[in-house]
């Protein structure tokens, strides 16, 4: 079980983490139980681990999973996306059976 | 759609759909072209271009067989060889009854047949099928909307539309059910030359040190005049006076070159075909000759021969002379309206594309004695204000800007002799709401008819009639003893709203009387249904989506206002107002939109007291050390 | 009186609550609407004086019609109307002689405005010097507009 970050998404969480003067510190990612399908992505700092945490590493980004979010996360993949109205990170997960029309809640 | 997410601290993830920056968009639609704009990643507001690259969509709409329509630039090509199918300046027939069309010297005739529609709206005649103004500007919208969501990856939120600051009652109405029935939640209808001032006024004012001043805003635009005097006073933009003219723009510019192209042709009764060659000649003369001093017409002929004629600047500046002079009336009447003399103005501003033409910048200069601003560019300003101010609208930063705009014509009421009693006299600031007593004058009058105009002409037949109804059951009373109060309501966008009430008995007689242009809110619907080609389904499913985001964002504004003023409460109201909210949460797992609205609008009622309550604390606090006497 | 205007704008303009429930909504709207109404009736000297004699609970007892048929508001009334009937917008001096009535005109209001001052300042206010007073001005706005109406005839005509 993984999930990745591609090179942008890490250079850019890399600037993030730096701007905000934790460069050590970890980029939780999760989901939570909500929005209009079911599930939704979460995307934090993370300063300190937990118990049931997982690690990854993704071009020197270290990422946290917590065990529940990744049997929904396993194969997921990070980009991050830039243009002139948008900018962001988004999620590829491969279990995503269905997600609500803005995209921002999904069902697996 | 890709949903994009910024990296949070831990455990501040918004809730979906209750994020911070909302997808909003700020729509110019124009006579001639139309234009969507949205705050870029860089914080200004950008147009947003199409997979070519251009940000102007000609507002040209073309009616194929089978129900196929083309929008903009295909649609202008096509209009050359099928004119009796393809729409332009459509933005001149909205909000107008056939009548008023054929009464009115400057109309000049399209190449579609008018009928009269359902409301007293004129309705065209497009070969195989009737369509209403309305709908056919929801089919320029639909294309900037695609477009939008495209550019910023997901459904849009809302969007500001602009309309001319002159448009009447049933022309912002006519804009706004256009938006509805596009699919798009109108967050505000802004006038323009407001939106360019906004656009103008941040770029000059915010941080610097002068922060206060008069502007005029001249807005010539396709179809459309326009003038605004605002006070500019610490990111307030409050509008002075308004005055404008809502059939006259370039067209009538292109109009005069081409009747000229005719006389000098030397042909009559020109077909469909040629006549829109004509067209298309006269509007890229009036074009070339804004840096020319003479340009070359050649029009091909039928016998495949080219007939060539030139047009030099002085000559076109001859021909529409008349018409741009016609603007400093409305000018001088505004400045006199907000009292001001040009000489105390700090600046006055070029918006529109017709602005370009050099006899209407040497005017304006002459007008105003100074030269006017045009850094901006005339034909984008409209709607990257438009853009601004949607992004204020919802909420997604905090600022101090803020627009105050007012009624540009007088809105009234028919008395004895046909004449105009007036309610609302022109550039009252809105939202605005006055009540007018009246009398019966027979004994035992029990109905009065209510005729509702708009306009500054003294008689009725002068006027625009907005509405017509009856308040009726008045009690038995001789003659001069009833009482009826009119009330007038123009909300914030500028929309009017009458009711009419018999106050003496005590007998609740009230009518509201919303006027209503052709279509009516259920026939709205109705088409929206229709136009989801996708089934009932997905109707269903995107009402149930639409359900759930407006719970999810009144659950989160009321967790802020609890967390805010969650001590105006009782213990037992806290419970009340908590119960009612989780009443909602559990409503959110039955997908069920009926549900949903219902708890949505039970919550609703349920926190009304809380709602006043928080309303007079920020009454009180903004009172705070002041009184009355402040105010007198 | 600008400043809480715009303070008050800032605070409850609807612009402020499109995000907020509907019943926010509505009192917001309802809120700004009161206001737009205080700010003008403050703001003009005619209003505030017609807002002062309602409130005063005098206004029922003043006879309009009365007022109307004053002898020496009859006679101005007459003069004036006479003196811009005989304005011919053909007339080169036509300007001229328009804002020489206008100056007449403007003269008048500003008596009857100072007059209205003072009425307002006594200790015991005379509620029917002060309807007389409103009265006349309303008249004197009236004839304001018509004269507007010729000078847009003049406008037009030179452009």
């Amino acid at each position: 079980m993984a999930v990745s970050m591609t090179q942008r998404a890490a250079e850019r969480a890399r600037q993030m983490l730096q701007k905000r003067g934790t460069p050590d510190s970890a980029i939780r990612i999760g989901v939570s139980t909500a929005g209009c399908s079911g599930l939704s992505y979460k995307l934090e700092y993370a300063d300190q681990l937990q118990e049931a945490d997982q690690q990854f590493e993704s071009h020197g980004i270290r990422i946290v999973v917590d065990g529940k979010s990744l049997l929904v996360l396993d194969g997921t993949e990070v980009d991050f996306e830039s243009s002139a109205f948008k900018s962001g990170f988004k999620f590829t997960n491969p279990q995503v059976k269905e997600q609500c029309g803005c995209g921002e809640s999904f069902k697996v | 759609m890709d949903f994009l997410l910024d990296i949070a601290e831990p455990g501040q993830s918004a809730a979906p759909h209750a994020g911070p920056v909302k997808r909003v968009v700020g729509i110019d639609l124009g006579t001639t072209y139309s234009l969507v704009a949205a705050m870029s990643t860089d914080g200004g507001p950008l147009c947003i271009p199409d997979a070519e690259g251009q940000c102007a969509l000609p507002s040209v709409v073309h009616y194929a067989g089978q129900r196929q329509i083309v929008v903009g630039r295909a649609a202008q090509q096509l209009a050359l060889s099928h004119p009796e199918r393809t729409i332009s300046s459509v933005k001149r027939l909205m909000g107008r009854g056939l009548q008023e069309l054929q009464k009115d010297p400057t109309h000049a005739t399209p190449p579609w047949p008018l009928q009269d529609g359902e409301g007293g709206m004129v309705c065209i005649d497009v070969a195989d099928r009737l369509v209403s103004p309305v709908e056919v500007s929801a089919e320029i919208l639909k294309v900037l909307k695609l477009r939008a969501e495209e550019a910023l990856g997901g459904p849009l939120q809302g969007a500001v539309v602009t309309v001319p600051a002159y448009f009447d009652d049933a022309q912002r109405q006519a804009t706004k059910d256009a938006a509805r029935l596009a699919g798009l939640e109108v967050l505000r209808l802004v006038n323009e030359p407001t939106a360019a001032a906004l656009a103008y006024g941040l770029d000059r004012f915010e941080g610097g040190a002068d922060r206060q001043g008069l502007f005029a805003i001249y807005d010539l635009g396709g179809g459309t005049f326009d003038v605004s005097i605002l006070r500019l006073e610490q990111g307030v933009f409050q509008v002075l006076a308004t005055g404008g003219n809502s059939r006259l723009g370039g067209d009538d510019f292109d109009q005069r070159v081409l009747t000229e192209i005719v006389t000098l042709l030397g042909e009559e009764g020109l077909d469909g075909q040629r006549l829109q060659a004509c067209r298309q000649l006269a509007r890229n003369t009036k074009e070339a000759l804004t840096t020319a001093e003479q340009v070359n017409m050649p029009l091909p002929l039928p016998d495949g021969t080219v007939w060539q004629q030139a047009m030099t600047r002085s000559r076109f500046e001859t021909l529409i002379e008349d018409l741009v002079r016609s603007t400093g009336l409305v000018c001088r009447r505004a400045l006199k309206d907000a009292g001001i003399r040009p000489e105390q103005l700090q600046g006055v501003v070029l918006v529109g594309g017709s602005t370009r033409v050099p006899a209407v910048r040497r005017y304006v200069a002459e007008l105003f004695g100074r030269e006017p601003l045009s850094d901006l560019d005339p034909d984008q300003v409209v709607a990257l204000g438009a853009a601004h101010q949607a992004d204020l609208l919802a909420g997604n930063k905090e600022s101090e800007l803020l627009l105050l705009d007012v009624t540009p014509l007088s809105l009234g009421l028919e008395t004895m002799g046909e004449l105009v009693e007036k309610v609302i006299p022109r550039n009252t600031p809105i939202p605005a709401a006055r009540a007018q007593a009246f009398t019966t004058f027979k004994d035992g009058q029990s109905a009065m008819a209510i005729h509702v105009v708009q306009g500054e002409r003294e008689l009725v037949s002068q006027c625009r009639s907005l509405a017509r109804f009856e308040l009726r059951g008045i009690p038995p009373m001789v003659a001069g003893a009833a009482r009826i109060r009119v009330t007038f309501r123009v909300d914030a966008d500028g929309l009017l709203t009458v009711a009419a009430q018999e106050e003496t008995t005590g007998v609740e007689q009230s009518v509201v009387v919303k006027p209503s242009y052709g279509l009516s809110d259920g026939q709205i619907e109705q088409m929206l249904r229709e136009a989801l080609t996708h089934g009932a389904d997905d109707m269903r499913l995107r009402l149930l989506h639409e359900a759930k985001v407006e719970a999810e964002r009144v659950l989160h504004a009321l967790r802020a206002a609890l967390q805010q003023d969650g001590d105006l409460l009782s213990t037992a109201e806290r419970e009340l107002v908590e119960a009612s909210a989780g009443r909602l949460l559990e409503s959110l797992l039955v997908e069920d939109h009926e549900r949903i609205n219902q708890q949505v609008s039970r919550l609703d009622k349920e926190t009304t007291f809380f709602a006043q309550r928080r309303m007079d604390r920020g009454i009180k606090a903004a009172m705070q050390g002041r009184h009355v006497g402040d105010f007198a | 009186m600008q400043q809480p205007y715009q303070d008050l704008q800032r605070a409850f303009h609807p612009d402020r609550f499109v995000q907020r429930s509907a019943t926010e909504r509505r009192l917001s709207l309802e809120q700004v609407t009161h206001l737009n109404r205080a700010y003008q009736t403050v703001k003009d000297p005619l209003l505030r004086s017609e807002y002062l004699l309602e409130r005063s609970g005098q206004g029922g007892a003043i006879d309009e019609k009365a007022l109307n048929r004053e002898p020496a508001f009859l006679m101005e009334v007459m003069e004036q109307r006479e003196a811009l009937e005989e304005v011919e917008i053909t007339d080169p001096q036509a300007m001229q002689r328009l804002q020489s009535l206008r100056r007449e005109a403007d003269q008048r209001i500003a008596q009857e405005l100072a007059a209205l001052r003072a009425l307002h300042g006594a200790t015991a206010v005379d509620w029917q010097a002060v309807a007389r007073c409103n009265h006349r001005l309303r008249y004197q706005r009236r004839f304001l507009e018509a004269m507007d109406q010729v000078e847009e005839q003049l406008w037009q005509q030179d452009g």
